[in-house]
This record gives structure tokens, C-alpha cells and sequence, in this order.
């Protein structure tokens, strides 16, 4: 995987995860879409918005100022890079499908409570952390 | 003598206040910090006592403000301007002062639109109201030997769970103002009784007819003063002492002629205090709780049926037919509770439920969890039926919901207080759901509605809508 493949890639993802995922939450928590308190969902934005902005400021920063190197190829195999958002990505959708189809008509025993939510936006935070902003930080480098 | 330096008239009923050496309020002295009040009636200065300040400190810090920035901006561009005289550093700044002139005018027109609403006030405004004066002007109930200091109804005191809840606070009023207060204080110093308003009890629930008057209560020593009233603890902390002198504003029950009928309540409205020299105006604030709904509302109470020259059988046949009617709208939608059966229930009592269900009244994403506690009762039901006055021929069925309710977003969520707001739209179709039951179970025995308390009834003032059933005996 050449190292401008891993950059745009990894930027498309954070910017279409902290756009989708903070519009989704501060628009439509306290509605069927997002049942949770609108207080709860500010304390979810508050847990994984940061992170993803940082990491967005990292590699922006790096695209307006790109240094002159030549698009070397990565020697790491390309499902470490994209799993882990990924994987992410899918615990995330599922942890709100839950929460919205448990909440349908009289509601279900097995329904997520907002607490679950909240923990499952921090996991969802702490293996990124883990995992993909060690790439971030190797090949958005060269400004950082 | 009591404690609280009244004196008990022969009837031992009601007392009047008697003359004597007692601190009169001085006429002004000298201010110790500059007064620069802003609104021309309301409250004056106060820089030491909470939130009064803001026209005086704004003022003071504005002006300040001017002077620093004019002299900082001036330094900076060149020396020639230290060396000017102010008149020349203030004229060539003229922009700048205008503007911020025109920003300390803004604040002064914001200052006299958030008016701090004094007790002395709405009292003046009550005793003005002539349409609900005592009817007797020569009853002058005296106050009790032990004062709380509080609202002594909703609408002069801002209850926790019907309104907006407020506290008080002292200010203090010096100047012409503290001339003017005084004056309007001398005032109030023995007035008669006014302000009817009704209280409803949380026994019997029975609305009583109480009026309003003022007092002056004197208190020559602090011992005298801590034996009648209880005064706050925070204020002795921010004033340093006990006043010697305090207006008031209590209430009396009496009856519909204005006849008192009990000691004066002893919870009083707090209006002004004498505190050594200084004259201090009692204000109300608002209380910012966060989410203020009362666990337990009451959201309805009032008689419901009248029964004529009706038997008892018949009665409680209409008393039963309503309540089984209530149960069956209370389990239709929106309310769709269903009766508790994991608790012994009370006799005259009907408890139903709706737990962590779908709220319909709320909607979606809120889930509930409420108990609705239905009370009923004559008011001969106290007596067995043998031995109810046979001469009674009027007997009334009274009706009270309160409910119990959390909601949350979502099923799993914590279950917390409702807002104001909401709770106020429980009440609308609690109040609907009896209404709708009494206009069913009306029809079925050919009752009136729509008919007024007979007049055996007494104090009570019916809030609801009565219906009449007629025997047969």
C-alpha cells in the first residue's frame, strides 16, 4: 500500500466519522433515531469528538503543507490500516441499532441503556487509540 | 405580654399591638459608600448584599474603565499626550467615550427592564385591591408568638411545586429612598384585613378563606427577637445582627364574612427590617433548581357529585359507578394505567400504574413510570351509616388524583424527574380523564352539571365543576 493511499484513506474515514457521527448525535438524540437524553449525548460527543478532531487537525495539517517527499510504499499490510476504523465503525452502528429497534413500541428488556452507549463510544475510542493513531502519528509525521 | 411584644385583647381571641418606647426608623445618615442607584423606585444600592450591585458596580467599574483605557491608549501612541491635560486627553477620545457611553446606556436600559421585584410591592398592590378587602374594618388580628418567615401563599411566596419557587433576600435602602420606604412602611404598620385568597389543606383538602394584614413587630432585644421569629441563619451571617424592627404580612382563616376563625398562621411574609440604623427592603429571587416537578403532583381535588335527598345506597351506587368509570378511562390511552396489585391499597383509595411503559403523553423516545393514587370521599363518610345525621340531606363526593412520576429516554435509561412542562401536560389530561368520567356517570343518573355547592358546605370553595343528582330518597 503506497503512503499517500494510507493517508487519504485514513482522512477520508476520520473526516466522514466525526461529520456522520456528531451531526447523527447532536441532531437526533432525544428522538426515536437516537434515544437518549440530549445531555447523554453530549456526554458521548464530549467522549470521542476531541479525539477526531485532533487526529483530523494531524493529517489537514499535513495536506496543506505536504512535504516533498516521494510516495513511498508502507511496509505494514493494508488490514492493519483498515480494520481496526472499520471494525469501529461497525461496532458503532450496532451499538445504535440496538439502541433504536430495543426502544421500538413498548420497548425490550435487552435494549442498550444510554450508559451502554456511552460505554461502548469509549471502546470504540480507546482501540482506535490503540491501533490506527500509531499509523496516523508514523505517516502524518513530517509536520507533527 | 407575649414574647413578640403584643398583647392579647380580652376575647383571647385576637390581640392588638400596644404602644410603646420602641426604635423609630432615623432619618437618614450620612452614606458610608456612595449610592448610585440607577432605577428611580426599586432597589438602591448594595454592594455587600447579593445581586443588588449589578447597576452600581457596572457603573463604577464603567467609569473607571473609561479613565484606565484612555490613559493606557494615549501612553502608547505618544508621550506628547501624557503631558496634555485630561480635558484635551478626554476630548480627543470623544469616540471612544460615546461609545462607551452608548454600551454603560444599554446596560442601564437593561438594568431598568430586570427590575428586582420587591415584597413590599406586591403587598401595597393586595391592599390597593379594594374588591377583596375584609369586610370589617375594625378587625385587627394580632401575630403569633412564633413567626416563620415565608411565603404564606403561592401567590405571594412562589411555591416549590405550583409555579415558579423564589427566595428572599435582604437589600439594603438608604438615602431618599430609605425616606421613602419608611414612609410607605408607616403605612402598612396596622392595616386591616385584605388580600382574601383561599388555601386548600392537605388533610381534608378543603379550601379555606383566609385574608391578609400587616404588622410591625418590635423587638427590643435579641432574645426577644430569637424567641419570636425564626429568623434565617444566613441573614444574621450577612447583616452581623438582629434587627430590632420587622414589617410582615401574615394571613388569618376566617369565614366568608371575614370573621376570623383561628389564630393567625404562623408562617409570615417578611417585607422590610430595622437592623440597628439600617433599613433593609426584602426582595424575591427566583430559585434556580435544576429541574424542579415535585415527585408527588396533585393534579386534581374537588367535589364531584352532589347527591340531593338521595339515599345512601344510591350515592355510593353513583360513587361506585364513577370510580369503576375512572378506572376504565385511566386504562385507556393516553394514560393506559392498570391497578396496582403488588401493594395493599388503602380503603377510598385507588391506585393504578403505568411502569416502564411507552409514555403516550409524552411521546417518543419518553418511557414512564407512574402511579396514580385516586382518593375519594364523602363528607359524611367519617360517620357510619347509622349514625349520619339524618337531617343532612346534601351529601358530596369529593375526588382527588395525585401522581407519582419519572420518565426517561429510552426503556433502560435512568428514570428521573419530569420537567414543569410536562407534568403540566399529565395534569391536562388527568383533569380531562375526571371530567370525561363524571360527565358519563352524570348522564347514566340524569344528573345536572354544571351546579354550585349548596350553601351547608360552608368554607369550602369548589374548584371543579359539580354534578347534581336528584333522589329518588
Amino acid at each position: 500500500m503506497k503512503a499517500n493511499a494510507v493517508r487519504n484513506w485514513l482522512t477520508a474515514y476520520f473526516l466522514t466519522l466525526t461529520v456522520i457521527l456528531g451531526a447523527y448525535v447532536l441532531l437526533l438524540s432525544q428522538t426515536m433515531l437516537l434515544p437518549i437524553s440530549k445531555q447523554e449525548g453530549t456526554d458521548a460527543i464530549e467522549i470521542i469528538i476531541p479525539v477526531l478532531i485532533g487526529q483530523l487537525t494531524i493529517m489537514f495539517q499535513w495536506f496543506a503543507a505536504p512535504p516533498p517527499a516521494k510516495d513511498t510504499t508502507v511496509p505494514i499490510a493494508p488490514w492493519l490500516v483498515k480494520a481496526p476504523p472499520i471494525l469501529v465503525t461497525i461496532i458503532l452502528v450496532l451499538a445504535i441499532v440496538m439502541l433504536v429497534v430495543g426502544n421500538l413500541g413498548e420497548g425490550s428488556a435487552w435494549a442498550p441503556s444510554p450508559g451502554v452507549f456511552k460505554a461502548v463510544v469509549t471502546f470504540s475510542v480507546t482501540i482506535l487509540n490503540a491501533t490506527t493513531f500509531l499509523i496516523i502519528a508514523r505517516y502524518f509525521r513530517s509536520v507533527t | 405580654m407575649s414574647p413578640s411584644g403584643l398583647a392579647t385583647a380580652p376575647s383571647g381571641r385576637f390581640s392588638a399591638r400596644i404602644e410603646q418606647t420602641v426604635p423609630q426608623i432615623r432619618p437618614p445618615v450620612p452614606q458610608k459608600r456612595p449610592n448610585t442607584a440607577l432605577d428611580g423606585s426599586q432597589v438602591s444600592s448594595g454592594d455587600a448584599l447579593l445581586m443588588t450591585g449589578g447597576h452600581r458596580s457596572t457603573k463604577d467599574v464603567g467609569g473607571r474603565r473609561v479613565g484606565y483605557q484612555a490613559g493606557l491608549k494615549h501612553e502608547s501612541r505618544s508621550k506628547g499626550f501624557q503631558r496634555s491635560s485630561p480635558f484635551c486627553i478626554w476630548g480627543q477620545n470623544a469616540a471612544s467615550l460615546m461609545y462607551v457611553g452608548s454600551i454603560f446606556g444599554l446596560l442601564i436600559t437593561a438594568g431598568c427592564y430586570n427590575r428586582i421585584p420587591l415584597v413590599i410591592d406586591g403587598v401595597e398592590r393586595r391592599l390597593a385591591d379594594h374588591s377583596r378587602r375584609g369586610p370589617h374594618e375594625n378587625i385587627r388580628p394580632g401575630l403569633p408568638t412564633h413567626i416563620e418567615l415565608g411565603g404564606i401563599d403561592c401567590e405571594s411566596g412562589g411555591c416549590l411545586c405550583q409555579g415558579e419557587p423564589v427566595w428572599y433576600d435582604l437589600v439594603p435602602v438608604s438615602g431618599r429612598k430609605r425616606v421613602a420606604l419608611a414612609a410607605r412602611l408607616e403605612r402598612l404598620d396596622n392595616s386591616p384585613l385584605f388580600g382574601r385568597y383561599t388555601l386548600t389543606t392537605a388533610l381534608e383538602d378543603v379550601e379555606q378563606i383566609r385574608y391578609r394584614f400587616t404588622r410591625s413587630l418590635f423587638l427590643p432585644t435579641p432574645d426577644s427577637m430569637m424567641k419570636t421569629i425564626a429568623w434565617p441563619e444566613a441573614w444574621t451571617r450577612k447583616l452581623g445582627q438582629l434587627p430590632s424592627r420587622i414589617w410582615l404580612e401574615a394571613g388569618v382563616r376566617t369565614d366568608r364574612d371575614g370573621l376570623p376563625l383561628e389564630e393567625t398562621f404562623s408562617t409570615a411574609l417578611p417585607i422590610a427590617a430595622l437592623v440597628g440604623d439600617d433599613l433593609f427592603q426584602v426582595v424575591i429571587r427566583p430559585r434556580r433548581l435544576p429541574n424542579v416537578a415535585c415527585m408527588l403532583a396533585v393534579h386534581y381535588g374537588a367535589p364531584v357529585f352532589a347527591f340531593n335527598r338521595t339515599s345512601h345506597a344510591r350515592s355510593d351506587s353513583v360513587s361506585r359507578a364513577y370510580l369503576n368509570t375512572l378506572r376504565v378511562i385511566f386504562g385507556e390511552p393516553p394514560l393506559q394505567a392498570t391497578a396496582v396489585v403488588d401493594a395493599g391499597t388503602p380503603p377510598g383509595e385507588i391506585w393504578l400504574r403505568r411502569e416502564f411503559k411507552r409514555s403516550l403523553i409524552l411521546g417518543s423516545p419518553y418511557f414512564e413510570l407512574s402511579t396514580y393514587v385516586i382518593k375519594w370521599w364523602q363528607n359524611t363518610s367519617w360517620l357510619p351509616t347509622f349514625s349520619r345525621p339524618p337531617d343532612v340531606e346534601t351529601i358530596v363526593l369529593s375526588l382527588q388524583v395525585s401522581q407519582s412520576l419519572t420518565r426517561a429516554v429510552g426503556i433502560n435509561a435512568t428514570y428521573s424527574e419530569p420537567t414543569i412542562e410536562q407534568v403540566a401536560r399529565f395534569r391536562d389530561r388527568v383533569v380531562s380523564a375526571v371530567a370525561q368520567a363524571q360527565k358519563v356517570v352524570c348522564d347514566q343518573f340524569h344528573g345536572k352539571m354544571g351546579v354550585p355547592l349548596p350553601a351547608f358546605v360552608g368554607d369550602t370553595q369548589p374548584t371543579g365543576i359539580m354534578c347534581s343528582i336528584e333522589g329518588p330518597p
